[in-house]
């Protein structure tokens, strides 16, 4: 792999992962700079592990951009979990709007991971260093509000 | 005494229905599975909410946004990405690397090209060539 099939994936990685940030932290600049930092912060951590990847002339590389996408979304959280606390005031607008980005942060995060990204239990029990009980609570309860701000009613209206 | 005779009362509620939810994000690996499963293939009336939760769930769905990058901000990214690669000087070992490995397989070939050379038959009408200059050269000068 060459650094510029590199700069492709990370283009290509930098979807999920921005759809991911902007979740968790709902402004479009914070969550690009979230993005930014976490693969920075991720090269910076694993540079032997990259170098050993552009080394590597086999195109069986799947298996890693699987691992690098997994540490990248976990670096997204973790960085995200410390900044939401911070600038929490600043970007909730205080509305009361009830929607899926106004659910909490782990309950979103969560659902997230499990319905758009389509991880396994484990897998978001791993990246969110949470117990899978805690896992199992915060989807418990994501999926009752979820039920809750779309009402029944409204699914058989639309399916007529 | 027909009259007095008691059927079974018809349930109407269950206590279970509250947590079926629960269900959609189980594995078989989980505790609570077995125990929920089987309990939804007893109960008329959990089976009934199991079925319209399901169908809930998967309408929900389409109220997680999936936000997309817009195209500046994805340009400023990819820039960004791409000096932070340069100045990192990532990739600089193994391309040296390559350089030294295409240089000394350039050499190689061009010495194997040589020592071949010496054996073709070129090179010996070559020296005949020049044998019979010299000679020539020699004799009637």
């Amino acid at each position: 792999m060459k650094r510029v099939e590199f700069e492709k994936f990370l283009s290509i990685l930098s979807t999920d992962l921005y759809s991911f940030a902007y979740i968790l932290i709902p402004d479009d600049l914070q969550a690009g700079q979230l993005v930014v930092d976490s693969i920075q912060g991720y090269i910076i951590k694993k540079r032997d592990y990259i170098e050993s990847l552009f080394e590597n002339k086999t195109k069986e590389n799947n298996l890693e951009f699987t691992n690098i996408k997994t540490e990248t979304l976990q670096l997204v959280y973790e960085i995200a979990k410390k900044r939401f606390h911070q600038i929490r005031l600043s970007i909730e607008d205080g509305d009361n709007k009830k929607d899926f980005l106004h659910l909490e942060f782990e309950e979103k995060a969560t659902l997230y991971l499990k319905d758009k990204l389509k991880f396994s239990n484990e897998e978001i029990s791993n990246l969110t260093m949470r117990t899978k009980n805690e896992v199992l609570s915060s989807l418990f309860s994501a999926r009752t509000k979820m039920l809750k701000i779309v009402p029944y009613v409204t699914i058989v209206e639309v399916r007529g | 005494m027909e009259f007095f005779k008691r059927t079974k009362p018809q349930k109407t509620v269950c206590i279970h229905t509250r947590n079926l939810i629960s269900l959609v994000d189980l594995t078989p690996k989980d505790e609570s599975f077995a125990f929920y499963n089987n309990h939804i293939k007893a109960c008329e009336i959990c089976k009934r909410e199991y079925k319209k939760i399901s169908e809930h769930v998967t309408a929900t769905q389409v109220f997680i946004p999936k936000p997309i990058m817009e195209n500046d901000l994805k340009e400023s990214f990819e820039r960004e990405m791409h000096e932070l690669l340069v100045n990192l000087k990532i990739n600089d070992g193994v391309v040296q690397k390559e350089n030294v490995i295409g240089f000394l397989s350039k050499l190689n070939w061009f010495g194997e090209a040589f020592i071949k050379s010496l054996n073709s038959k070129y090179v010996y009408v070559g020296l005949g060539l020049s044998a019979a200059t010299f000679y020539l050269l020699k004799h009637y000068h």
